[in-house]
């Protein structure tokens, strides 16, 4: 009788547990987009995926998603039109430039694995400062202000696009293999983080700095050796180094040094030539022809 | 023996418990199919408008509404068209970029390139705020006849009605002039009916109504300032507008009516004292057509200034308009005397209404120079009890008095017509 209870009950307990089985899901809650094969900018992305995504392994995002914005700041998308010139502009001074330069497969091996435009700046009106770009964990660069580049402007296209890019990609390449620590011993005691703003260039040469925004820190400072260093003209870097130099200023043998560091650091992390990554953006720079960059006849190689 | 008691409730508990299935679903579709839903929906309605929308953009509360023309297509493209002073300097301006639907807390309408029409009130500009737009906006409501989207950033409110075919963005932004001007021109003052309550709105030649309490001190809990747009066919209110937020007040006849409030002018004869004490306003008299017994009295104080003045060809009575001066209403006489330019005098008049009239009584001269003024010139005197009596006022313009209000006092067979102007 015992052993008849036992069975029951037990069989119970297994009926109570059988009839509570789980429903079954499938692979994903989410619905599967669909491809719209007449979609608007169907050319464009087609365009970006076989110059940006299958040779670099980037997303080139022109559209903005106001989640992926730092919410502290009002910004505004790109437009399109902007967005086809900088993607063009950007493969012949940029992404071209590295294949020419270093070693084989670097961008796509090191690049930024996202590139977002955004086109207007983030402005902080309470510090009388913009934000022109950003690199976020090694992974992606944000190019701002977009909308009010002129195409005709290099020194403006330098300022806001280029030298930003070499800058944020600067960022990336340091946050993988840390900078010597001898650079940072150069300003110590001249880094201003709250104030450098109201430096003027050419106080920010004679103290050392390329830039008023290299006096705000030495991650900063590193990186704005680097980008001012392959985008300014020849001209226009002896200018700095002159007036660095002036009235017996400490500037320019500062300056020196610091892209002496930058040069050998290149050389030996990234087996990247600094003078050859300049040379090709300064030829580059000078013959600037825009049918040619809009039609992409740069890359008949 | 205890261990058996406990196996078998073990069992029963098992059997009674493991399937209670009888709680009912609270949705047929699990959250990923409604929400995939609300996209499609906000998509397929979006792009169904064949004639596209007209679009009321609010971008903040201290900004009035603005009317736009946005065609979405269902491939991404989106053609949006403005014509305002603050963003297209007057201009008729049409820009196309992309837009999109996408899930956040909800559906979301996206423009998320850039388009010079839509954005110009997110664009931060120099001070990086700008008008504080947004380019992001929940989806508040969306089928065939109405959309509503509320900005994710800052609230910018968007109401969207359906367009007409065959309507160019010049023939719309024509007739929206023409309601504009209709309704608002002149510093027109509406009374707003809700709740057992009357409010005046007034400003509304900014776009943005001041309201106030009637009746009642204008520091009432309502008080404020509320955005308006104007539609051809009537006004699109925003921003927790009292109790009745969010209401367009369609054209009915004279009268602006939503659900359960409406929107309205005064009676013309509480409409004439309000304009003046309420709203800063003037009348402006028609001094060459009105009744022969006030023109004869003109005729007369014309041809005193002429004779006094004979030098000056232009001497003579310019203009009669009532207006608020300090604590009085005054009856202001223009005139041309020694000099090609108006000298001005003001007369104290008490101003009363009578059931559906209005009684006008001269009281006074506002100061001494009007008192020196009507001693040199005694027909003046005439001139102004002419006028004194109890009027019938009468408007052909019902939505907007200001375009012409007729004030007739029967008893003395005078007459005369004015129209309103801010001072």
């Amino acid at each position: 009788m015992k052993r008849v209870y036992q069975l029951v009950c037990i069989g119970a307990i297994l009926l109570g547990m059988a009839s509570c089985h789980e429903e079954q899901f499938g692979p994903t809650i989410f619905i599967d987009p669909v491809e719209d094969p007449n979609a608007y900018m169907k050319d464009f992305d087609e365009w970006l995926n076989e110059h940006y995504t299958i040779p670099y392994n980037v997303e080139f995002r022109y559209r903005l998603d106001d989640n992926a914005t730092d919410p502290n700041y009002n910004v505004v998308p790109v437009s399109i039109g902007m967005a086809d010139t900088i993607a063009h502009l950007a493969l012949y001074l940029w992404y071209d430039v590295y294949d020419n330069v270093a070693p084989e497969g670097f961008l796509k091996e090191n690049g930024p694995r996202i590139i977002q435009l955004i086109g207007s700046a983030m402005i902080n009106a309470a510090q009388g400062t913009e934000k022109l770009g950003q690199a976020e964990g090694g992974i992606k660069i944000t190019l701002m202000k977009v909308n009010l580049m002129e195409t005709n402007n290099m020194d403006q296209l330098n300022e806001y696009i280029f030298k930003t890019m070499h800058h944020e990609f600067s960022h990336i390449l340091h946050q993988k293999k840390t900078y010597p620590k001898e650079f940072e011993q150069l300003s110590t005691a001249d880094y201003n983080p709250e104030g450098w703003q109201y430096t003027s260039n050419e106080e920010a040469w004679r103290m050392g700095f390329a830039s008023p925004y290299g006096g705000s820190q030495a991650r900063e400072d590193f990186v704005e050796i680097i980008a001012n260093y392959i985008v300014k003209t020849d001209e226009d870097l002896a200018h700095m180094l002159e007036v660095a130099g002036e009235d017996g200023a400490r500037g320019e043998k500062i300056l020196n040094q610091k892209i002496d560091i930058c040069r050998t650091w290149l050389a030996e992390k990234w087996n990247l030539d600094l003078d050859a990554l300049r040379a090709e953006v300064q030829l580059r720079q000078a013959n600037l022809n825009w049918d040619d960059v809009m039609n992409l006849r740069f890359l008949d190689k | 023996m205890k261990a058996k008691y406990l196996f078998i409730g073990l069992a029963l508990a098992s059997l009674l418990c493991a399937c209670n299935r009888d709680e009912e679903s609270l949705f047929d579709k699990s959250a990923a199919e409604r929400a995939q839903a609300a996209l499609d929906n906000a998509n397929t309605v979006l792009a169904a408008a064949e004639n596209g929308w007209e679009m009321l953009y609010f971008a903040n509360t201290a900004s009035k509404g603005y009317n736009l023309i946005v065609e979405f297509d269902e491939n991404g493209r989106v053609t949006a068209t403005a014509k305002n002073s603050t963003t297209t300097g007057d201009k008729i301006m049409t820009d196309v970029s992309t837009w999109a639907v996408k899930l956040d807390y909800g559906p979301i309408l996206t423009f998320d390139t850039y388009n010079n029409v839509l954005h110009a009130w997110a664009d931060p500009r120099g001070d990086g705020d700008g008008l504080l737009g947004d380019y992001e906006f929940l989806i508040l409501h969306a089928d065939a006849n109405y959309i509503k989207l509320k900005g994710k950033k800052h609230s910018a409110y968007c109401y969207l009605y359906p367009l007409e075919a065959g309507k160019s963005a010049a023939d719309y932004y024509a007739e929206v002039e023409a309601a504009e001007k209709k309704l608002c021109s002149n510093g027109n003052i509406f009374h707003f009916s809700a709740q057992d309550k009357e409010y005046l709105l007034h400003d509304g030649n900014t776009g943005i109504f001041t309201l106030t309490n009637l009746g009642e001190t204008s520091d009432s809990e309502e008080a404020g300032s509320y955005p308006f747009a104007i539609r051809r066919s009537g006004i699109q209110l925003c921003y927790g507008f009292l109790d009745v937020a969010d209401t367009y007040y369609e054209l009915d006849g004279s009268v602006m009516r939503s659900a359960n409030s409406s929107i309205s002018t005064a009676a013309p004869a509480a409409y004439f004292t309000e304009y003046v004490t309420l709203a800063g306003g003037a009348w402006v008299i028609d001094i060459e057509d009105i009744s022969q017994t006030t023109l004869d009295a003109i005729t007369a104080v014309t041809n005193a200034l002429k004779k006094a003045y004979s030098s000056n060809k232009k001497a003579g009575v310019q203009g009669l308009r009532f207006k608020q001066a300090g604590d009085n209403i005054v009856l202001t006489f223009s005139f041309y005397g020694s000099s090609s330019k108006t000298t001005e005098m003001n007369y104290i008049y008490e101003m009363e209404k009578q059931d559906n009239n209005l009684k006008l009584t001269y009281s006074a001269p506002a100061d001494e120079n009007a008192q020196k003024v009507l001693a040199a010139f005694p027909t003046l005197e005439a001139l102004l009890n002419t006028l004194d009596g109890t009027y019938a006022a009468s408007t052909s313009d019902a939505l907007n008095p200001t375009t012409g209000i007729r004030m007739e006092n029967s008893a003395a067979s005078t007459w005369f017509k004015a129209t309103g102007k801010t001072e």
